[in-house]
């Protein structure tokens, strides 16, 4: 019975309350979709020993788990390209260059991963308990051309819910719900994780998954 | 004892198997199954001593919720089980179905107890699946799905007539009654505290009420001439190492209120009632009972109310007290020898500081897809030996690694 375990290799522990969550669902929805043979999707575990992403760090904390991972996700914000970029290259060379012969998929939204947590209004409202968000951020494929998206997350907590978004537990308890509840298929018309979704299939169809 | 415990069907657990050692703790995070598996050691064990109306009252939920719900709402309509003694194995399935003339509710489809005697290693049969095909020179006791002389539900599962062969009663009234000394604690403290009554049960109930009698029954049980208490005594140095503001406490038998209750005492205060004793020297009370009983006791989270270090004790305690089979392979048979077993779950961080590895199971939730849809359920992993593989054979998943218990150590980490 073939079964899907992937580790993620994330920038901060907020990525924490959202991505693994998130990721682990996509990639339920991506596996019936695509490799209806793979029976399995474990969690989606965050090594928080990978440090600050430098790959000295990333290698070491993946030799720890060497055997228990089918694909690596590796999670760099977009924002700014020039900085990114060469940083998200530099991983890649060196996991080419590694021993590991797993794939190493990059989670790249466009600026901040808090993109993807505006993607779906509908999962929004109802994390926020609200009819309707009356003033709603961009949507859809235009998330992600949302300058500040933490900013907007605050306002929405803050306006919309007349939540605090500066008292303990509220940012991270509104990122996990909202990971738990927005629909993939609207976040799917966001092109970055559009883009991760076909890197994804490429690395599985890579694996052998579509044989099951 | 009970070594050896598959289930799917119930509740979150699907094709879920589990080795069960003398001693075993469970941890794990929030709604991972932990108490899940123990409802079903307990659904199981009441089922086939008590029936199947009372194993539906033992656990929580209803009776068609204990089915497995898949991720689109449906409901599985079969559970089976089976539990693994040294020698036998009980094998249990039921289904959802309204027989006719009948209402609908649970329904034995087959149970049978089968010999271990000369099974396969244990890396092939891993495979293996509860009620499939019987392996050449394997000895199989067929029982009637239920009781022909009792309506459905009011006698226990294994009190139906043995179909064949004949002469295996004894076998069937042994597995009966291992299953009678199964016991699960939820304790709740209002139940602690209470007062037992003459002439009331002997044993303890779950949540903890009837402590006093189930004391009293373990003196009686256990006494001699010379050790009046039996392991009565034995428990009360425990407490008092264990609380260090108990020095002791006494068993009252007040006939005149008909009741039995208990009464501590600590260096400043000689007449203390349960009433007033702390949750924690309570709860730890009703743990050592337990422990010091014959039989398998499952312990929900002994951590609640009681001090981390004072958990530590308990634990390491726990561990020495159950039966070790390796010291002496021949006394822990069916018949001759009654021995202890310890099932305890935790969240606590402690248990992995004083258990060894090879007595923990990590229990988490994966997804499971069948025809499309996504199902969460129950899945359990081993811990990593220092240095050991990740991998071993005739496990299903990887074992749990430094990181992961990194975070089960810290829980979820804090932005910065």
């Amino acid at each position: 019975m073939r079964s899907l375990s992937c580790v993620l290799v994330r920038e901060g522990p907020s990525d924490d309350w959202f991505l693994p969550i998130l990721l682990r669902r996509a990639l339920e929805n991506l596996v019936v979709e695509c490799f209806p043979a793979c029976r399995e999707v474990q969690e989606v575990r965050s090594l928080t020993q990978a440090g600050n992403q430098h790959p000295t760090p990333v290698l070491q904390a993946l030799e720890q788990e060497r055997g228990t991972f089918d694909v690596v996700l590796y999670h760099h914000d977009g924002a700014p390209p020039a900085k990114s970029d060469p940083v998200i290259e530099r991983m890649r060379q060196n996991w080419a260059t590694s021993d590991f012969v797993e794939p190493l998929v990059a989670v790249v939204p466009m600026r901040e991963t808090e993109a993807w947590l505006l993607a779906d209004h509908v999962a929004l409202a109802k994390v926020l308990n609200v009819r309707r968000l009356t003033r709603a951020p961009a949507f859809g494929s235009e998330v992600e051309s949302c300058q500040r998206p933490k900013a907007v997350v605050d306002m929405l907590l803050r306006d919309e819910a007349g939540i605090n978004p500066n008292k303990y537990g509220v940012l991270q308890n509104f990122y996990v719900s909202v990971a738990e509840t927005t629909d993939i298929g609207e976040l799917r018309k966001v092109p970055a994780f559009q883009q991760w979704w076909n890197d994804m299939i490429e690395a599985l169809e890579g694996l052998g998954y579509q044989h099951g | 004892m009970i070594t050896r415990i598959e289930i799917d069907g119930f509740k979150s657990f699907q094709d879920f198997k589990l080795d069960v050692p003398p001693f075993l703790v469970l941890i794990g995070t929030n709604a991972s199954g932990k108490s899940n598996l123990l409802d079903a050691l307990n659904f199981v064990a009441t089922a086939a001593t008590r029936g199947l109306d009372a194993a539906v009252a033992e656990v929580r939920g209803d009776a068609r919720g204990l089915f497995r719900r898949r991720g689109d709402g449906t409901r599985v309509d079969r559970m089976s089980f089976a539990l693994e003694f040294r020698r036998w194995r009980y094998e249990l399935r039921l289904s959802w179905a309204v027989p006719e003339g009948a209402l609908e509710g649970i329904v034995v489809e087959a149970q049978r107890l089968v010999s271990l005697e000369r099974r396969l290693p244990r890396g092939r049969d891993a495979e293996s699946r509860p009620l499939q095909g019987v392996e050449i020179g394997e000895q199989v006791i067929e029982l009637l799905p239920t009781s022909s002389a009792e309506p459905v539900g009011l006698s226990g599962l294994l009190d139906s007539p043995v179909l064949r062969p004949k002469a295996d009663s004894r076998i069937v009234w042994d597995i009966r009654r291992e299953l009678s000394e199964v016991r699960s604690l939820h304790l709740e403290a209002g139940s602690l505290r209470r007062a037992s009554e003459f002439g009331g049960p002997k044993r303890m109930h779950s949540t903890g009420h009837n402590l006093p009698n189930y004391l009293r029954f373990l003196a009686r049980e256990t006494a001699s001439e010379n050790r009046p208490l039996g392991v009565v005594a034995e428990i009360k140095m425990h407490l008092v190492g264990l609380v260090r503001e108990i020095s002791d406490f006494v068993i009252v038998e007040d006939e005149r209120r008909r009741d039995v209750r208990l009464e501590f005492a600590s260096p400043y205060d000689q007449s203390l009632d349960a009433e007033f004793a702390s949750d924690g020297t309570l709860r730890m009370l009703a743990i050592l009972a337990s422990l010091h009983d014959h039989g398998t006791v499952a312990v929900e989270e002994p951590e609640n109310g009681v001090f981390p270090e004072r958990l530590r004790q308990m634990l390491g305690l726990a561990r020495g007290l159950v039966s070790d089979p390796r010291e002496s392979p021949e006394r822990y048979g069916m018949a001759e020898e009654r021995p202890r077993q310890a099932i305890f779950t935790s969240h606590s961080p402690v248990v992995l500081e004083v258990v060894p590895y090879e007595n923990i199971a990590f229990l988490d939730m994966t997804t499971a897809l069948e025809n499309g849809i996504a199902s969460r359920v129950t899945r359990v992993r081993r811990l990593r030996e220092d240095g050991g593989p990740v991998r071993i054979t005739g496990e299903r998943w990887p074992r749990i690694t430094d990181s992961e218990l990194d975070r089960f150590r810290a829980g979820v980490e804090e932005a910065v």
